[in-house]
C-alpha cells in the first residue's frame, strides 16, 4: 500500500478534498446510472401487474 | 446472400431473451472490476513525482471521457443504422444511450475541472478540448430535450437521429483538439501505435478502469434498452407474456 496511515490517505498531501468529491461524485453518477432503470423496472412490472390482475378475472 | 440474420439481430423478442441471462453476471464482475480499480488506483498506485496525489482522479476521468465519446459515435452509428436499414432496435440503441452518455460526459467534465485547480490552478479554461467536450455535453442534452418535447414516438425518433449525426462532427473535434490548438489540456497518454506516456504502476489500473467503465456501461446500457424495449412493445403477446401471474 502506498499510504502508511488511514489519516494519509484521506489527506492525500492536502489533495484529499479534491480526489475523494471526485471519486464521491463518481459513485452518485454510477448509482444514478444504475437506480434509474431500476426503478422504471420496478413501475413497469407495477403496471403489467395491475393490467394481467384486471384482464385475468376469476368467474 | 441470406440476410436475415442481420435482420434477426434487429427483433425487440430475440434481443430481450438473449440478454436476459447475461445481465446478473455482467453486472457483477462490473462492480468487482469497479472495486479492484478504484482500490488499486487510490492505494497502491504511486504518486506522481509533478502533480502528486490529485492525479488519481486519473482513473475516473480518463474512463468517463472515453466513454463520453465512445457513446456519442455509438449513437451517431445507431443513427445512421436508423435511416439506411431502418433496423428496429436502433430507435431504442438510440434513446437509451443518450443520458448516458450525458451522466459519463458530466462527469469527465466535473472530475476534469476539480483536477484542474491543484494543477492548473484553475476550475476551467475554454481550451479547445474543455470547450469541445462542453458543447458534447449540449449535444446530449439536447438529444433528451428534443425526445421529450416531440409530439410522436416516430418524430422522436427521426429528430434523435439527425441530431446524432449532425453532432457527431464534434468527436475528432474532441480527439484531435489537443493537437490542433494550443491547448492546456495535455496530449493523449495512451496510445495505440506507439508507448504510452505513464508510467507501468499506473497504466494497469488505468486500463483496469476503462475496462471496468466500459462493462458499467453495458450493463446499464442493457438495463435501459430492456425498459425501453417493455415499454414500446408493451402491448405484444411477448412482453404480456412476460407479466401473467403464474
Amino acid at each position: 500500500m502506498f499510504f502508511d496511515s488511514l489519516e494519509s490517505m484521506l489527506n492525500m498531501g492536502n489533495h484529499g478534498k479534491y480526489v475523494w468529491s471526485s471519486y464521491g461524485v463518481t459513485m452518485a453518477i454510477l448509482l444514478w446510472n444504475f437506480i434509474s432503470p431500476i426503478i422504471v423496472k420496478h413501475k413497469i412490472q407495477q403496471k403489467s401487474a395491475i393490467i394481467s390482475n384486471k384482464t385475468i378475472k376469476p368467474n | 446472400m441470406n440476410f436475415s440474420w442481420f435482420y434477426k439481430l434487429g427483433s425487440p423478442k430475440w434481443f430481450y431473451s438473449i440478454t436476459t441471462p447475461w445481465i446478473k453476471p455482467i453486472g457483477i464482475l462490473s462492480l468487482a472490476l469497479i472495486i479492484i480499480a478504484f482500490v488499486w488506483g487510490l492505494a497502491y498506485a504511486p504518486a506522481d513525482y509533478l502533480q502528486g496525489n490529485s492525479y488519481r482522479i486519473i482513473f475516473i476521468h480518463v474512463p468517463s471521457a472515453f466513454l463520453a465519446e465512445s457513446i456519442y459515435c455509438m449513437l451517431a452509428f445507431c443513427a445512421f443504422l436508423f435511416f439506411i436499414w431502418r433496423v428496429k432496435l436502433t430507435d431504442v440503441f438510440l434513446e437509451s444511450l443518450a443520458p448516458i452518455g450525458a451522466s459519463f460526459c458530466l462527469l469527465a467534465l466535473v472530475t476534469g475541472a476539480i483536477w484542474g485547480k491543484p494543477t492548473w490552478g484553475t476550475w476551467w479554461v475554454w481550451d479547445a478540448r474543455l470547450t469541445s467536450m462542453l458543447i458534447l455535453l449540449f449535444l446530449y442534452l439536447g438529444i433528451i430535450a428534443f425526445r421529450q418535447a416531440a409530439t410522436s414516438r416516430k418524430n422522436a425518433d427521426r429528430g434523435c437521429a439527425i441530431l446524432a449525426v449532425i453532432g457527431a462532427i464534434n468527436i475528432p473535434i474532441i480527439k484531435f483538439s489537443v493537437d490542433w490548438w494550443n491547448t492546456l489540456h495535455q496530449g493523449a497518454t495512451l496510445k495505440i501505435t506507439g508507448a504510452s506516456t505513464i508510467a507501468t504502476e499506473m497504466l494497469y489500473p488505468l486500463l483496469l478502469s476503462i475496462v471496468a467503465f466500459y462493462l458499467f456501461f453495458i450493463f446499464v446500457l442493457l438495463l435501459r434498452v430492456r425498459n425501453n424495449l417493455l415499454l414500446r412493445e408493451s402491448k405484444t403477446k411477448w412482453v404480456n407474456s412476460l407479466f401473467i401471474p403464474n
